[in-house]
């Protein structure tokens, strides 16, 4: 019944529709809605999850949960123009389902899953040997956190989002969302010797 | 360095061809979960062939291990792996066999009630072996058997269809149903089927990345004299199975078929979108018009 429609980064009529549009006409069993909402959002959330997992072949399977979930529940959408905000917060909490997987594969002495992505490899060919080494650092200090202040870092001072949208993604307070980001920071001030805390 | 770092991070950007196998496996498991009414009939009629019957069948069953003779003048015997049970019922034996090969010989005087999953067999004054796996195969080796009012003498034997791919296909596994089926398969099996079966093992094909056999089955489904709304979902399916071919002009008319016959409201507004984005891939950007204008009105 449903096929598959090729990617394409930029289609113009997209551009035509807001996410609130989209997700009405979505709701209605409009197709090319749903591929549209995908076109738009999907480059952001897999790149997110590249980073957050640092594993391209984990990213896709999240990327691929995310957008099954999001596009199944659009029911459940309170305000259609925040579809945006609301596929990061699946993502988010998909890349926790995966963090917890590998927990207990590593825990039952299973491999690892293999990390193809990690800061320094997906980092421009610009950078100098000692950014690249201080990447290197940064992600070993991450891989040592928990998940969640993991991911809180990675929001913040990856991605570049503000405070409040850290909290909104992670589904946590505020002041939650600070106390994560302080342990990573901690963490990544220690690996790096470099001062990235958040004033409290 | 200093964050935000993902300016740094130009290779973790996701490229066309990543985005696209996500969105292809998307599309797989929507496709898989919309076909919940195909499904939810097979698993009806498996829950009240299997499960219903189970529960019935368990009161007082022997299970069948090697050679038994629970009357006189009739043996059973199980092949090692075989997985079958049986039990005295108003004076008669019956036996049931879930799966493997269980051999039945019954003299003159003895009836033996075999259910081999569909299938319901009586064996009186004859010799047969029946086996399960993924379909249902009754061999005779003596006298004669009567399998769904067909009589099978010595020497003959009857096959049910098989049932893998339906299975796999009810549990949403097209792949799996296509593994299962592959391309003879897929054509004996449409030869009997109905019309909802052959759209069915059109998206199976697809499925397979058999097109050509999709696009076939589907063009007979719509040529055929089934009810218009069956046919008219198959002539949607066939429009996209055509873009996928790279067909537009066909592919336009095969939409534009759908929602003459009569489409459920859902699929419509998408008919119609498709059908304009297949004239403008055919280069007609009038009758591309048309259909975008009829998007544009769609409620």
């Amino acid at each position: 019944m449903a096929q598959v429609l090729p990617f394409r980064a930029s289609r113009p009529e997209d551009g035509d529709h807001d996410d609130a549009t989209l997700v009405a006409r979505a709701r209605e069993g409009a197709e090319w809605a749903r591929a549209a909402l995908y076109r738009r959002h999907a480059p952001l959330t897999l790149g997110l999850l590249t980073r957050l997992l640092a594993s391209t072949a984990d990213a896709e399977d999240a990327a691929q949960d995310t957008f099954v979930e999001a596009l199944r529940d659009l029911a459940s959408l309170r305000v259609p123009r925040d579809f945006g905000h609301w596929v990061r917060r699946i993502a988010v909490h998909q890349a926790h389902r995966r963090f917890r997987r590998r927990r207990l594969w590593a825990a039952l002495g299973f491999d690892g899953t293999p990390l193809d992505a990690t800061l320094d490899q997906v980092a421009d060919d610009r950078l100098s040997p000692e950014e690249r080494a201080e990447l290197v650092l940064v992600q070993k200090a991450l891989l040592g956190l928990g998940a969640s202040e993991r991911t809180a870092w990675v929001l913040r001072h990856v991605e570049g989002l503000e405070l409040t949208e850290v909290a909104a993604a992670l589904d946590v307070s505020l002041a939650t969302a600070k106390r994560r980001l302080a342990v990573a920071a901690a963490a990544v001030k220690a690996a790096t010797g470099a001062a990235q805390g958040e004033p409290s | 360095v200093k964050p935000p770092l993902k300016p740094l991070l130009g290779r973790s950007e996701p490229d066309g061809a990543a985005l696209d196998r996500v969105w292809a496996q998307v599309r797989a498991r929507e496709r898989r979960r919309r076909s919940p009414v195909r499904g939810a009939v097979a698993l009806a009629a498996a829950v009240v062939l299997l499960g219903g019957g189970a529960a019935a069948w368990r009161q007082r069953e022997v299970a069948l291990v090697g050679t038994a003779s629970p009357a006189e003048g009739l043996v059973l015997t199980a092949e090692p792996g075989a997985v079958a049970s049986w039990r005295r019922r108003d004076g008669r034996v019956e036996l049931r066999v879930e799966r493997g090969q269980v051999r039945v010989a019954a003299r003159t005087g003895v009836a033996c009630l075999v259910t081999a999953r569909t299938l319901r067999v009586e064996v009186a004054a004859a010799t047969a072996r029946f086996e399960v796996g993924e379909g249902e195969l009754v061999s005779v080796e003596e006298g004669e058997v009567v399998v769904r009012s067909q009589r099978v003498r010595a020497g003959a034997r009857y096959a049910t269809p098989s049932t893998a791919w339906r299975a796999a296909a009810a549990a949403g596994d097209l792949a799996g149903a296509w593994a299962a089926l592959g391309p003879e398969g897929a054509r004996r099996e449409a030869q009997t089927g109905s019309a909802e079966v052959r759209t069915l093992l059109a998206d199976i094909a697809a499925a397979g990345e058999d097109l050509p056999l999709a696009v076939s089955l589907l063009e007979e489904v719509v040529a055929s004299a089934a009810p218009a709304a069956e046919r008219a979902v198959a002539a949607y399916d066939l429009g996209l199975r055509l873009l996928e071919q790279g067909r537009p002009a066909r592919a336009a008319g095969s939409f534009e078929e759908a929602l003459a016959l009569g489409l459920p409201a859902t699929l419509t507004p998408d008919a119609r979108a498709r059908a304009a984005e297949s004239w403008l891939k055919a280069g007609d950007a009038g009758r591309a018009r048309r259909w975008l204008e009829a998007v544009e009105q769609t409620p």
